[in-house]
């Protein structure tokens, strides 16, 4: 295979990074590789899975991987917006400073986001949007590489605030965190209660990681290949002319632009991972759920039948792929 | 070109081929479907096939399907998306052949990589040659076509009599082709047919194929040949009428123009003598004519004198044996030379009228019978002369003085309508349409009298034909042959198929035929009433009497026979 320098390092780098972080996090092998790819996709990853699972710590591990700086805020029902992105606070010098919140580090776990009020989940989730916060009619760049990563738990439902549909709509994957196996759970509590405490070293920079966003950005796509991409999202949607049947039965609400941005740059990383230049629709595919199951929104008709997102996109590709047919018949 | 595009070169020559395979089953199919539909149409007696035929639809269809499939434009961009799909090398063509053109930071890898990955490939392992649905369903339809078929045209599903019907049919199939063959399919008449005639040879050919196949029952056989023999009537008719019309206007200076006629009534010799004589020449030459005639009458009256002086001596008494012998021999010997100078004056008489036809009006007659439209009218004739083979034997009769006067008129009237060389292009070619209307005719009636003359067997399920039945494989009503029984010949049923008895017609050559028989009964298992097929005789010998083709003695035999045999008497 012909080699590419850019394409080998951003690769090695990876690769590095995932296996400092894999010394911590035991099992979880496709959440990790997820959440490095959103990092150098640029996008927030939203975790949704039990307590306990290792979401906290998969988070401070890829901090202190790349040595990035690294807040957590733990969302509260009377958590104000001000305690998230920080606040004007008179000085020594009797004027207005201005305070950082948490919200001021490069990567942020945003802990049981659902429980905050949506006034403070729209303060959190406009830094995410814009990479920056207005306090006092100021604003404030946030330091790049910024990343959030939001967990919610599925199971509480009981003084949450579900995020809205636009809100979700900013992260780039969400990602359902598994339970570990038993071979992974008998690993965790050989770690975490023996005296061997294993701490992941720093092994990549801020600088990698902007690097890295980089490289993903000069992959190349093909027409075909984007146009199957498009075909996905477009079948999503349920009374659009490409929609697919199970769009139409079960969605009240399909994937924004976004949805194909993210899938494009998905692919794109994945592409690199694969040792190939090019983006190909296997990539497409395999991003195609952490990218669009939280950006559809299924009818009660979709409950009822008992489907969740993740059934209906595999119709969906499903549904592509038929209409995806060999131009050569022979 | 690049590389990628070399390196695919291979691979669309491969997919050209891959396609002419599918091309090819599907071809198969169509013509296949087409065959069975053949098929069935053939069974149900609308549309005739054969075996053949359905083989080359479905070998010309599948062939037209190969053709086509090599020919197809391979689209590169769908070339590359197939290969990609087929030997999963995740879009890496499809993106390095847009990219081809491109310097971004991957485009050198991703196309050195999707060249290495290609060339790993074999053209023939992506584009595997297999067989198909199209495949199955060409080899399926076959089959069914093929079935449909035999199941029609097979008797095996028949009982020992319709068999035998489908024997009769069939053996009378082969002789309405026989007259097809003899009347429409001859070299001339495939370039000289008109379309009404076309129309009747397509009808008889359908007809001949029904027989073949035993699509139409019997009854429906002799209705279909009374219609067509009615057909061919009518054209005969059609085409003696324009034949009239044509030779209305060309028939009497045509037959003027033939030499035999020129020399009788005179002409003979004026294209060799009289061609390239100056007026003066000719009036010189009639004057020495006259000084001639006139002395020849001079001799001719002074011999007649002397004859009528001896006649008068011959009638006196008193003259003795040996004087009158003597008068007597001197009398032949006048005689002998009154008779000369009568036939020098006779030669005389020729050589004026000859000289008195205008020398424009021999120049004329020159150029036309050395035109090629002209030996063309001639070969025509000639051939017309052959077909009728009745013509050329009867001989025309002398010319009287005033058949040669007016001989001489026509000459010249036609001289001066025909110095326009254009004109008498238009002229010599009318006479040809004239000479094909003839011809025309000859074949029309040939079918017509073929037609009439077919062996078909009136009684239905009748055992295989005995004596007193037409003889299979005879032909009993040919053109131009006459079959005449040397003595009667007694059926095995009720019935003996007499002698054609009387004298046949004075004229030479052979004579059309045609032989007109009651049914052949066989002990009491006739399936046609007796009364049911007369008319369809009778009405055969009145066309065969209309078209004057018995011989006038056996005329009045026939109407007679006839009335007997329907116990009245016809006006």
């Amino acid at each position: 295979m012909p080699e590419q320098p850019e394409a080998t390092w951003f690769r090695e780098t990876f690769e590095r990074v995932r296996a400092e972080v894999q010394k911590v996090i035991v099992g979880q092998h496709d959440i990790v590789e997820s959440v490095l790819v959103g990092l150098a996709a640029n996008g927030h990853v939203l975790l949704e899975g039990m307590p306990g699972l290792g979401k906290t710590l998969l988070v401070r591990s890829l901090a202190k991987t790349l040595a990035l700086d690294f807040n957590r805020i733990q969302f509260t029902p009377d958590m104000m917006p001000a305690d998230v992105t920080g606040t004007n606070v008179l000085g020594e010098g009797r004027i207005f400073e201005f305070r950082k919140g948490p919200v001021f580090a490069h990567i942020v776990l945003a802990d049981e986001i659902n429980r905050a009020t949506p006034k403070t989940q729209s303060a959190m989730l406009e830094a995410m949007q814009e990479r920056s916060v207005t306090v006092g009619g100021k604003r404030h760049v946030l330091h790049e590489p910024f990343l959030v990563m939001a967990t919610q738990n599925p199971v509480e439902q009981e003084g949450t605030y579900p995020l809205p549909e636009a809100q979700l709509d900013r992260f780039f994957f969400k990602l359902i965190v598994p339970y570990p196996t038993k071979e992974e759970l008998r690993e965790v509590v050989i770690r975490t209660t023996g005296s061997l405490d294993q701490e992941p070293e720093s092994v990549a920079s801020r600088e990698d990681v902007l690097r890295m966003r980089a490289i993903v950005r000069e992959v190349p796509i093909a027409d075909s290949v984007l146009d199957y991409g498009l075909s996905m999202i477009v079948a999503t949607h349920p009374d659009g002319p490409g929609a697919s049947p199970a769009a139409s039965k079960y969605c009240r609400f399909g994937s924004s632009p976004r949805g194909a941005q993210s899938l494009v740059t998905a692919g794109k990383v994945h592409a690199l991972l694969s040792g190939r230049f090019n983006v190909s629709k296997e990539d497409l595919r395999g991003a195609l759920k952490p990218v669009l199951r939280h950006r559809i929104l299924l009818n009660f008709e979709a409950e009822a039948d008992g489907m969740t997102p993740d059934k209906v996109l595999d119709q969906v590709i499903a549904f592509v792929d038929s209409t995806d047919r060999d131009p050569i018949k022979v | 070109m690049s590389n990628l595009s070399k390196q695919l070169k291979s691979f669309e020559m491969r997919v050209r081929v891959v396609r002419s395979w599918r091309g090819l089953a599907i071809g198969a199919c169509v013509g296949a479907a087409i065959s069975s539909v053949w098929a069935v149409l053939d069974w149900r007696s609308i549309l005739y096939t054969e075996w053949s035929w359905m083989v080359e639809m479905v070998g010309s269809l599948a062939l037209a399907g190969a053709v086509i499939g090599l020919l197809l434009k391979v689209h590169p961009k769908g070339l590359v998306v197939s290969i990609d799909r087929r030997a999963g090398l995740e879009d890496r063509l499809t993106t390095a052949q847009e990219r081809e053109n491109e310097g971004d930071a991957f485009d050198d890898a991703l196309r050195s990589d999707a060249e290495s990955k290609l060339a790993q490939l074999q053209p023939k392992r992506v584009f595997p040659i297999r067989l198909g649905r199209w495949h199955g369903a060409a080899v399926a339809l076959c089959v069914l076509s093929a079935a449909i078929f035999l199941l029609g045209n097979t008797p095996i599903i028949l009982t020992e009599a319709d068999r035998h019907v489908r024997e009769e049919l069939k053996k009378q199939g082969q002789a309405i082709e026989h007259v097809t063959k003899q009347n429409f399919e001859t070299p001339d008449a495939k370039e000289e047919m008109s379309e009404a005639e076309k129309r009747l040879a397509d009808e008889m050919r359908k007809y001949e194929r029904d027989l073949e196949k035993a699509h139409i029952s019997q009854e429906e056989s002799l209705q279909k040949a009374n219609e067509l023999s009615q057909k061919a009537d009518e054209l005969a008719k059609q085409a003696a009428q324009s034949l009239q019309q044509n030779l209305e206007q060309a028939q009497t200076a045509l037959s003027n123009m033939q030499k035999g006629d020129l020399e009788k009534g005179g002409f003979g010799d004026m294209s060799s003598q009289m061609a390239g004589m100056s007026e003066g020449e000719k009036d010189r030459l009639l004057a020495t004519a006259k000084k001639e005639a006139e002395e020849i009458q001079k001799k001719l009256d002074a011999l007649k004198r002397q004859l009528e002086e001896l006649k008068k001596k011959l009638e006196n008494p008193n003259l003795s044996p040996e004087e009158r012998k003597k008068l007597e021999a001197l009398k032949k010997e006048l005689e002998k030379q009154i008779a000369s100078l009568e036939a020098q004056k006779d030669a005389n008489k020729s050589e004026q009228k000859a000289i008195e036809l205008s020398k424009e009006a021999q120049e004329v007659f020159r150029k036309m019978m050395e035109d090629p439209l002209y030996k063309k009218l001639l070969d025509i004739q000639k051939k017309l002369e052959r077909d009728s083979e009745s013509a050329s034997k009867t001989g025309r009769p002398e010319m009287t003085d005033e058949e040669r006067r007016k001989l001489k008129e026509q000459l010249e009237k036609l001289a001066a309508s025909l110095k326009d060389p254009k004109a008498m292009k238009e002229y010599l070619e009318a006479l040809i349409k004239a000479m094909e209307e003839a011809k025309r005719l000859g074949r029309c009636n040939g079918a017509a009298i073929g037609i009439n003359g077919l062996p078909l067997n009136m009684g239905m399920n009748q055992p295989p034909p005995g004596p007193g039945d037409t003889t299979p494989g005879v032909w009993q009503g040919g053109i131009g042959q006459v079959y005449k029984l040397d003595k009667p010949t007694p059926s095995r049923g009720s019935t003996t198929t007499s002698v054609i008895s009387g004298s046949s017609r004075d004229a030479t050559g052979p004579q059309a035929y045609v032989e007109i028989r009651a049914p052949s009964l066989v002990g009491n298992r006739s399936g046609v009433p007796y009364q049911n097929v007369l008319p369809s005789y009778e009405r055969k010998a009145e066309s065969a009497l209309e078209r004057q083709q018995i011989p006038k003695e056996q005329q009045k035999r026939v109407k007679e026979y006839f009335e007997s045999l329907t116990g009245s008497k016809k006006g």
